[in-house]
């Protein structure tokens, strides 16, 4: 009978088992692969290399392709890196006539793999152009628009301030320009120059004066190297009694974060319509506010420029002071490269070294430029000038102009570029670009001073149209503070003494007739 | 004795078999195939045999009350057997190989995603668990890949790599998500929608309810898509190599 129960009691436990909870399970893996990537992009071939002009050529390839993803291409001339680009052509333009240039390129991932180079190919740049002849003159007068003298100039536009011009224009075929100006119909005052073959052209003239007449020509060159004259006129500033001269920015600065570079600058902006622009090149720095791409135009103290490192090549950076009279400060300048640490990147040389007694030349000789040709001038009022390599010695209160004669360097030049350690901190360099005077006879740079007295290293730096160093100066400056009082000896102890000497005597002399009473006295007694 | 032994052994297995065999028609899963269980049958006079590829099924002719259903996959009929609540599939969930890979140069996210059905008659529901096999769950030999941290004890709305950041996070979806990885337009862990590519989380070695459902879904069930990533960021090295985490899949009946 027991075991009867037993049975029921197995029976009814196996049949209790379905009535459990049920769980079920399942495994699976997630993978994920870090690096690996050794496979480089396949080559690039190169689809054509067409000199459009006597001093551009155009190249265009086609796309590589990687197991990971195409970074970009390098472009090479002659067997040197000339660009890094994200895109299947480039314009290689400032190339001489005539002459015969090679080129390939090779591709790059994101890992760093790097194909091998295209084939090479050359070609030789057209002639130089021949002048022919010039067109009627325009009649567009200042801030005035309309259509210019010329079948295939439209909506030529010239939009003055007080400070500026601005010529805005276009042309039925891709052309370069050229703009001279000057207060003759010399045109003796400087001249601008697009390279880049466009159809929309727009350029800016600054360091004009207020209220002023300036005559103007544009010439434009077609492809096929023909230069025609499409408009010369006049126009005229803006007046403004008061207008001024804007001080430079300074301490600019820019710093590489991975892909980002931080700008960041130390300006105070004491008038409310002072605003600041930073213009961006991949080529070199930009000299005027509108030859480069802007990152940041407002008030602020530093800026973050994203992915603008992304091609891996120096970005050159210029920033401006302007006003709402179109008035332009000189540029400060500073360059940010990738590299495997963050650094701050500027065009100065190491601020790590001695500071000279003498100027010392680094690069170059006196064929591109002399020391005492450099001049340092203060002071509104009473102005000083020294030359560069006489010891020089600036107030820390008033701004100072460095000024290179026109003639003192080679035309074919490009930049000149000056530096200025802050001497409580080498390493806070503020660079600027020295720019031809209005009268056109000479580089020259407004710098306001730091405001900290003691000595520093200023640098003159001249680049090549290839953005090389061709010539380094350095030499020591002193900041002063004259505003400071004397120490109380001996100095103001002699001006106390006589103060007292001059009451001494005061006192005696006014007491005189006592003097004779008691003499008098003297005699009766 | 030896006699009365036999003959008492052999009533106590003519008990056992005859309540067993006779209760058994109700037990579970007596026919199985890749792709369903059935959990009943029953020994009837008459009725007739329905075939299909994956299974065999006889109704009979004894069960009053009966009802016939059918889909494209099933022809079943219900009769006084009602069916045992507790069935529950659950599908392989494929492996997941993330894509593209990460290049050491420049960082960035690699992303895939894997999906499983659970299909169950209970009433009452089920849930889902998600758990790694190790802690960091993603590694390669000596080397790993840190489990993503939320900011927050919820999940992060957004999976967000900083440039020092490596790290391995997943994020389920579905109609039936558990509370943790719905979210109220940026904020995860409260009862709202389930938006995709939203609600990222650290795989652990701490079984996590992914899904929580209250009521049977048989017999279409529910998937759950489960998306993994790996950030890397832009400033950091992480050694090359194939990193895999071991992730195991848990569904419960409730």
């Amino acid at each position: 009978m027991k075991l009867l129960w037993v049975s029921f009691v197995i029976s009814f436990l196996y049949l209790g088992l379905p009535l459990c909870t049920v769980a079920v399970t399942n495994d699976f893996t997630v993978t994920t692969v870090i690096g690996g990537d050794t496979m480089a992009p396949t080559t690039p071939i190169i689809v054509s290399v067409v000199p459009i002009a006597s001093t551009q050529i155009d190249i265009t390839w086609t796309a590589a392709t990687d197991d990971v993803a195409v970074a970009g291409y390098r472009v090479f001339r002659g067997g040197v890196q000339i660009a890094t680009t994200t895109l299947l052509s480039y314009s290689d333009a400032g190339l001489m006539a005539s002459t015969t240039y090679s080129y390939f390129i090779d591709a790059f991932d994101t890992t760093g793999n790097f194909s091998s180079s295209s084939a090479t190919v050359a070609t030789t740049t057209q002639a130089a152009p021949v002048v022919v002849a010039t067109s009627t003159p325009t009649t567009t007068n200042a801030g005035s628009s309309g259509t210019a003298v010329g079948d295939k100039v439209l909506n030529f536009v010239i939009t003055t301030t007080k400070r500026s011009a601005r010529f805005i224009w276009e042309t039925q075929g891709p052309t370069t320009y050229t703009v001279v100006w000057g207060r003759t119909l010399s045109y003796e005052l400087g001249s601008v120059s697009g390279i880049i073959f466009a159809k929309k052209h727009i350029t800016n003239i600054d360091s004009l004066e207020p209220g002023t007449v300036y005559f103007y020509q544009v010439s434009a060159t077609d492809v096929r190297g023909t230069i025609k004259i499409i408009s010369s006129d006049q126009f005229t500033t803006k007046n403004n009694e008061a207008a001024q001269s804007l001080p430079s920015v300074q301490s600019f600065n820019a710093t590489a974060e991975g892909n980002d570079v931080r700008l960041s600058w130390n300006q105070n902006f004491s008038n409310p319509d002072w605003y600041v622009r930073v213009v961006r090149s991949h080529l070199f720095y930009p000299t005027t506010i509108q030859s480069g791409a802007v990152v940041y135009e407002g008030r602020g103290q530093s800026f973050i420029d994203r992915e603008a490192l992304r091609d891996r090549s120096p970005q050159y950076y210029t920033i401006f002071m302007l006003d709402s009279t179109g008035a332009v400060s000189a540029g400060a300048v500073a360059q940010a490269y990738k590299q495997a640490a963050p650094s701050t990147g500027t065009a100065t040389t190491s601020p790590e070294l001695a500071i000279p007694s003498l100027p010392s030349v680094e690069i170059g000789d006196d064929t591109i430029l002399q020391a005492s040709s450099i001049s340092i001038s203060q002071g509104a009022v009473n102005q000083t000038t020294v030359a560069f390599d006489a010891g020089v010695v600036l107030e820390i209160r008033e701004s100072y102009v460095v000024s290179i004669p026109v003639s003192a360097v080679p035309k074919n030049l490009k930049s000149i570029i000056i530096t200025v350690q802050n001497p409580s901190n080498q390493r806070d360099t503020s660079a600027y670009l020295l720019k031809l005077n209005p009268d056109g006879d000479a580089y020259t740079a407004r710098i306001e001073p730091l405001g900290v007295v003691g000595q520093a290293r200023m640098i003159i730096e001249v680049f090549d149209y290839e953005q090389a160093t061709v010539r380094r100066i350095v030499t020591a400056v002193s900041f002063i503070d004259s505003t400071i009082r004397a120490p109380f000896f001996p100095d103001r102890l002699l001006s106390y003494g006589g103060l007292v000497l001059a009451g001494i005597l005061l006192v005696g002399l006014s007491s005189w007739p006592w003097w004779l009473l008691a003499a008098r006295r003297c005699r009766r007694d | 004795m030896v006699q009365f032994l036999s003959r008492s052994l052999v009533q106590a297995a003519l008990v056992t078999l005859v309540v067993v065999g006779v209760l058994n028609v109700s037990n579970a899963q007596v026919m199985s195939s890749t792709n369903y269980k059935m959990q009943s049958d029953s020994v009837n006079v008459g009725g007739n045999l329905s075939n299909s590829t994956n299974f065999n099924l006889e109704d009979t002719t004894g069960e009053i009350a009966t009802g016939f259903s059918s889909s494209t996959n099933y022809q079943i009929r219900a009769g006084y057997q009602q069916l045992q609540g507790g069935f529950l599939s659950l599908s392989a969930a494929p492996a997941v190989v993330l894509a593209p890979n990460l290049p050491g140069l420049t960082g960035g996210v690699s992303t895939g995603s894997t999906a499983f059905l659970v299909t169950t008659d209970n009433v009452a529901g089920y849930t889902v668990t998600i758990v790694a096999s190790s802690s960091p769950a993603m590694q390669s030999g000596a080397n790993s890949i840190a489990n993503y941290v939320p900011a927050g004890a919820s999940p992060d709305f957004l999976f967000t790599t900083n440039p020092t950041d490596v790290h391995f996070a997943y994020s389920p979806e579905g109609p039936d998500i558990a509370v943790r990885f719905q979210d109220a337009g940026s904020v995860c862990g409260v009862a709202g929608t389930d938006t995709v590519s939203r609600c990222w989380d650290g795989l652990t070695t701490t079984p996590v309810e992914i899904v929580r459902r209250t009521s049977a879904n048989q017999p279409s069930g529910s998937t759950t898509t489960v998306q993994f990533r790996v950030g890397l960021g832009t400033s950091v090295f992480v050694p090359e190599g194939v990193y895999s985490a071991t992730t195991t899949i848990t569904a419960l009946t409730l």
